[in-house]
């Protein structure tokens, strides 16, 4: 009987004295731990920074890009009416040159992918253009689909049947026969039609494609600007009834958006032809897995992509007389100015040498490959800093995409 | 009839009694040879006068059915949910009482009164199950009883109990086959010399599996156990001792996936296994020490137990697709949910092996090799004493305890290719690299008083948690958490016996459910506050029970594991959540002419559940809550019924289950949103099974039996998760012989 009672005593005092402690949760955590980390000490006008990106880098190349679609269409029309004619060698040359100068702008704006072009699983970028999610059978079947349904709406279809992807198809690919390869996926008495009646139709379908096109880049620019737009959002970030708890998530969704960089100019664009990343060809170069296969634009997307990249980094373009703060001002503030110099440093010399190669991305993946993966590991000197060295000093998350990725 | 009803017994067992009997058997400490006789016929009174209800699932039980799978034997246990997975219940999903079935992770699993998953602090998900077929009872502990056991004290604990020591010399052989290259071999024999006893035992289990792969490769899993137990008993002065020590090995290779079928596949050839699945394969090995100490007095049991598990597993499976081209890839549970969908239908044909990858749809199988240990030492002490002219029953315990958890995952590309997979020739790369460690102390104190015809019990639990997360990444040294939690868990229970033969009771306990030492300290613990009332009715061999229950949840919780499409375990908060229902059985005999008889048992559970705030998710099985929705994968109906005829040598028994539809998401409608949940208002099948076992005695050379598992060829859905539809097992057909002596 002492020995129970003894025993009980004891339990009694062990919950007595935990009880002393109370009910709760504490703890400690390392500075790697979770998200966010602790904000960095500064005076930075973080909000600047959010009004120069909006006002200087992004809602300008939106604008840009509408601009260039809508002179796509009138080139596009020209086009379909030269068909069968003189000119219609020359209008062709236009259309090439036209979507060119679209699609160089929306490789800017493919860097910028926050907000409402990021939303509902990039809906609205996809729609403007779903690279890699590419079908050219897809098209062809709504080439015929257009050209013999009354009803057809091309804003009801899905995203690989339109946008640039879609036009680079039309107007590029010199096969006027279809593409499908899988059984009941023809197009009904297509390679039955003859040229010029095919050459009328993929381009009376591409008329509707950069309609399409334009509605999709005002969709945009509308989302974007205005009291309400998402422009303001971010420019308000951190006021009261602002989405945003501080400027520095705002920040951050921009800096997301920068990772397009790493996982896809990087990854996507010269890892996966190259070689470096398994491809349609196994682990060797594979010309048939870069971005663009019939404008053969490749090298300028991701020209562009690099340039959007410095353009967001230094905080867009300013209207005369005014200046720009970037995410360089922002480091050079927290007292990393070699970070700042070095990744501007490594981004104008990947430009640099990506405009020195010669020839279409695919030849130089395929008979010039060193010279590809130099490219490669000029953008990985940049994409290195970028989620260390920016990210730390900034007191950035690093996007959730990126957790896993293929350095 | 009188036999069945001594192994049927519902009942509360005090909790000392319950593990002492999950552990040990000797003649010294009492002339008992089953663990069913120390816990039920030694305590019939207090089962009967229970405040709160403990389920005893006894040998006999168990063998009418041969069951192997946890989740059958399960079934006949009112107020249990479970969502089915592969069939043979290889890792099961149970809950109680509306708790998540996944990967059992909120009940507390035991054998033998010890911790049993692999680490029930740091990962509960139970990867490791004891195997069902060398237990000797199945006890389910819900209401306030709870609070004895930790540390998930919202739904209640099984405990797993293995075969004790004979008293004299015993041993037996059971062999079995049947259909779908199903076999069992199983052998135990002890023994009790003097103050020596012994007790060895393996059981060899497998089958080629009922899933059809494409590619025609095997689909089945082979488990061995081997199990001794040795003890020495003893006496100083007035107390009885014993020391035991119980080793046990266990391994299992099972070619199982998470990969399901299209809903029209599974309508098609329900049992079929994608190509994209023919490299799945889990492997794992299970160890266990635990050295046992036992003193007894007249008044007073003592027992201390020091137990060590290790447990190591790796699941190579199909996790998802990659791209090395970028672009969104839709997950496996949306490909095989939407498989017409334009973008998902390449995705398909590559899961199905019609179309080789291309570097958009590489598919990526991942190891996710994990390390565990459970080890520790628990002392619990019962007894009876008269204080102030009252009687008191007091059960008392303290649990020292360490587990741990090394995530070493890493993933590894493959291609479709004429439906083979084919490596990518990239290299494996690591994907999850991290440690969780928690050390606890858990203390109770449970005291019964008796006031005439009232037994009033109260009780506590404390639990002081200290946990330890390190990302063992190289250059993320930094990312750690060091997580300190504390809480006391009361307990209220009462019983009154109205006359004889009818009893109400009621109770209260405070129900919770840790985090885990990866989780923010910002994310708040499980707490409930559980409530059940009920009437008892026990006369001449028929007992009927009814309990109503209500948990009021201030903050449910729920971990997105892998089976859930997450990485790691991320926790997911709903605020408050209410669950609440009826649960029945009864329970009877009747004699019939000639020896016979025949036992009835039938259980009906019902339950309802609500969210009470509206909110979204990005946790799979939520997504977009509405106030009043229901919890996902609880059924609001479960039944069954169990009927034997049983002579002199001949034993037939039916068992039909009932579970009605279940939610396979707690969102009820898609909204269009790119964030729903993938399976909004998808339903699982209602499933109704009936199993048939039969067995006759010869005079003198044991037993052949058969049995008929899913007699009437039900295909069901028993889920879509992880991914895509999922059946429950086929009709299945085993012959066995068993002989004792």
């Amino acid at each position: 009987m002492k020995k129970k009672v003894a025993l009980s005593a004891i339990s009694a005092a062990l919950i007595l004295t935990l009880s002393g402690c109370g009910e709760s949760t504490s703890s400690t955590t390392g500075e790697q731990y979770g998200q966010p980390q602790t904000p960095v000490n500064t005076t930075f006008d973080q909000t600047a920074l959010l009004v120069s990106l909006v006002d200087n880098a992004i809602i300008p190349t939106y604008k840009d890009f509408l601009s260039k679609a809508q002179q796509l269409q009138t080139s596009v029309d020209t086009y379909c009416a030269a068909i069968g004619t003189d000119t219609e060698a020359s209008s062709r040359d236009d259309v090439h040159q036209a979507w060119r100068g679209s699609m160089s702008v929306w490789q800017l704006a493919e860097m910028m992918q926050l907000g409402p072009l990021s939303e509902n699983n990039n809906a609205l970028r996809n729609r403007i253009y779903s690279w890699p999610n590419v079908s050219t059978c897809a098209v062809d079947q709504d080439v015929v689909l257009a050209d013999t349904d009354a009803s057809y709406a091309i804003s009801d279809r899905t995203a690989t049947r339109k946008g640039l992807d879609a036009l680079e198809y039309t107007l590029f690919s010199d096969d006027l026969n279809h593409t499908c390869t899988a059984f009941g996926t023809a197009p009904e008495g297509w390679n039955n039609r003859t040229e010029e009646a095919r050459k009328t139709a993929r381009c009376s379908y591409s008329q509707l494609a950069v309609d399409d096109l334009i509605a999709n880049a005002e969709t945009l620019i509308a989302e974007w600007e205005g009291d309400n737009g998402f422009g303001a959002r971010l420019k308000n970030a951190g006021l009261p009834d602002s989405e945003y708890r501080v400027a520095l998530e705002a920040v951050n969704d921009v800096s997301d958006s920068m990772f397009y960089l790493t996982e896809v100019t990087k990854d996507a664009k010269l890892a996966t032809p190259i070689g470096i990343l398994a491809n349609d060809c196994g682990l060797s170069p594979c010309p048939q897995n870069v971005e663009s296969q019939y404008a053969h634009h490749s090298l300028q997307n991701i020209i562009a992509n690099l340039k959007a990249m410095r353009l967001l980094f230094t905080g867009g373009v300013a209207a005369e007389g005014e200046t720009t703060t970037g995410f360089n001002d922002f480091l050079v503030d927290v007292g990393d100015e070699e970070t700042a110099t070095r990744m501007l440093a490594d981004l104008d010399a990947a430009i640099q040498f990506a405009e020195s190669l010669d020839g279409s991305f695919a030849s130089i993946v395929e008979d010039q490959t060193e010279q590809a993966e130099t490219l490669h590991n000029r953008v990985k000197d940049v994409t290195d800093t970028l989620k260390t060295d920016f990210i730390q000093s900034l007191a950035l998350e690093l996007p959730a995409t990126s957790a896993g990725d293929n350095d | 009839m009188t036999k069945t009803s001594m192994f049927t017994s519902r009942g509360r067992l005090t909790a000392v009694a319950a593990i002492i009997s999950a552990s040990l058997s000797t003649p010294a400490l009492a002339d008992e040879t089953s663990v069913e006789r120390v816990s039920i016929i030694g305590n019939q009174q207090k089962i009967d006068q229970a405040a709160g209800a403990v389920d005893v699932i006894g040998e006999l039980q168990l063998e009418q059915f041969q069951f192997d799978d946890i989740n059958r034997i399960l079934s006949q246990v009112p107020g249990v949910n479970i969502r089915q997975e592969d069939g043979y219940g290889l890792r099961p999903n149970i809950g109680f009482r509306g708790v998540t079935p996944e990967r059992s992770k909120k009940i507390n699993i035991m054998e033998d009164g010890v911790l049993i998953g692999p680490a029930p602090y740091s990962a509960p998900a139970a990867y490791y199950f004891p195997m069902a077929s060398r237990m000797t009872a199945v006890e389910v502990t819900k209401g306030p009883s709870t609070i004895q056991y930790g540390p998930n004290t919202v739904a209640g604990a099984i405990n797993m109990v293995s075969r004790g020591i004979p008293a004299d010399s015993e041993g037996a052989v059971d062999v079995a086959a049947g259909t779908d290259g199903y076999y069992k071999g199983h052998a135990h024999y002890g023994n009790t010399n003097g103050q020596f006893g012994y007790l060895l035992e393996a059981i060899t289990l497998g089958a080629d599996g009922f899933k059809e792969l494409d590619n025609g490769d095997d689909t089945g899993f082979d488990k061995t156990d081997l199990l001794a137990k040795f003890n020495y008993r003893f006496s100083v002065g007035e107390t009885s001792q014993l020391v035991e020590l119980k080793v046990s090995r266990s391994d299992e290779t099972s070619n199982e996936t998470y990969l399901g079928l299209t809903d029209a596949d599974f309508a098609a050839t329900p049992y079929r296994r994608y190509a994209a699945s023919q490299l799945d394969k889990f492997e794992a090995e299970h160890s266990q020490v635990q050295l046992t100490h036992l003193l007894e007095t007249d008044q007073l049991r003592v027992t201390t137990r020091l137990y060590r598990n290790d447990f190591e597993r790796d699941w190579f499976k199909i996790d998802n697709f990659t791209s090395s081209q970028g672009g969104q890839v839709p997950s496996l549970l949306e490909i095989l949910t939407r498989p017409e969908d334009e973008t998902n239908q390449r995705y398909y044909q590559v899961l199905t092996g019609q179309r080789d990858s291309t570097s958009q749809e590489i598919l990526q199988l991942n190891s996710n090799d994990r390390e565990f240990f459970s080890q520790g030492v628990q002392i619990d002490v019962d007894g009876d004493v008269t204080l102030f002219g009252l009687q008191h029953e007091i059960a008392t315990g303290i649990r020292f305890h360490e587990d741990e958890i090394q995530r070493n995952h890493t993933a590894t590309n493959y291609f479709m290719r004429s439906g083979s997979l084919t490596p990518t020739g990239e290299d494996t790369r690591a994907t999850t690299t991290n440690t969780e460690n928690t050390e606890a102390i858990s203390v109770y104190l449970q005291d019964t008083i008796t006031l005439g015809d009232l037994r009033l019990t109260a009780g506590i639990r404390g639990e002081l948690i200290d946990g330890y997360y390190q990302n063992r990444t190289p250059g993320f040294e930094q990312d750690f958490q060091h997580k300190t939690t504390r809480i006391w868990l009361p307990s209220v229970s009462g019983y009154y016996a109205l006359n004889r033969e009818h009893g109400v009771f009621a109770g209260v306990h405070k129900g919770f459910v840790p985090t885990s030492p990866i989780q923010d300290a910002s994310i708040d613990v499980e707490e409930s506050i559980n409530y059940e009332a009920g009437w008892r009715y026990i006369n001449n061999g028929t007992r009927v029970e009814v309990t109503t229950f209500y948990s009021d949840y201030s903050n449910l919780i729920e971990s997105c594991s892998l089976s859930s499409g997450c990485a790691t375990d991320l926790t997911f908060a709903a605020g408050e959540v209410d669950v609440y229902g009826l649960e029945t059985s009864w329970h009877t005999s009747y004699r019939l002419t000639n020896g016979w008889s025949m036992p009835i048992t039938v259980n009906y559970t019902r339950t309802e559940s609500e969210f009470n705030n509206s909110f979204y998710s990005s946790f799979a099985q939520w997504g977009f809550v509405n106030e009043g929705d229901s919890v996902p994968y609880l059924a609001n109906n479960v039944g069954s019924l169990s009927i034997g005829l049983q002579g002199n040598r001949w034993d037939v028994y039916l068992l039909a289950n009932y579970v009605s539809d279940m939610p396979e998401a707690a969102q009820t409608a898609l909204t269009g949103d790119s964030r729903d949940s993938t399976l909004a208002g998808v339903r699982t099948d209602a499933m109704f099974t009936l199993d048939m076992s039969a067995s006759y005695r010869f005079p003198d050379w044991g037993k052949v039996y058969l049995k008929l598992d899913n007699v009437t060829e039900e295909e069901d859905i028993v889920s879509r998760r992880p991914y895509g539809a999922r059946p429950g097992k086929p009709r299945q057909v085993q012959l066995g012989y068993q002989y004792q002596f």
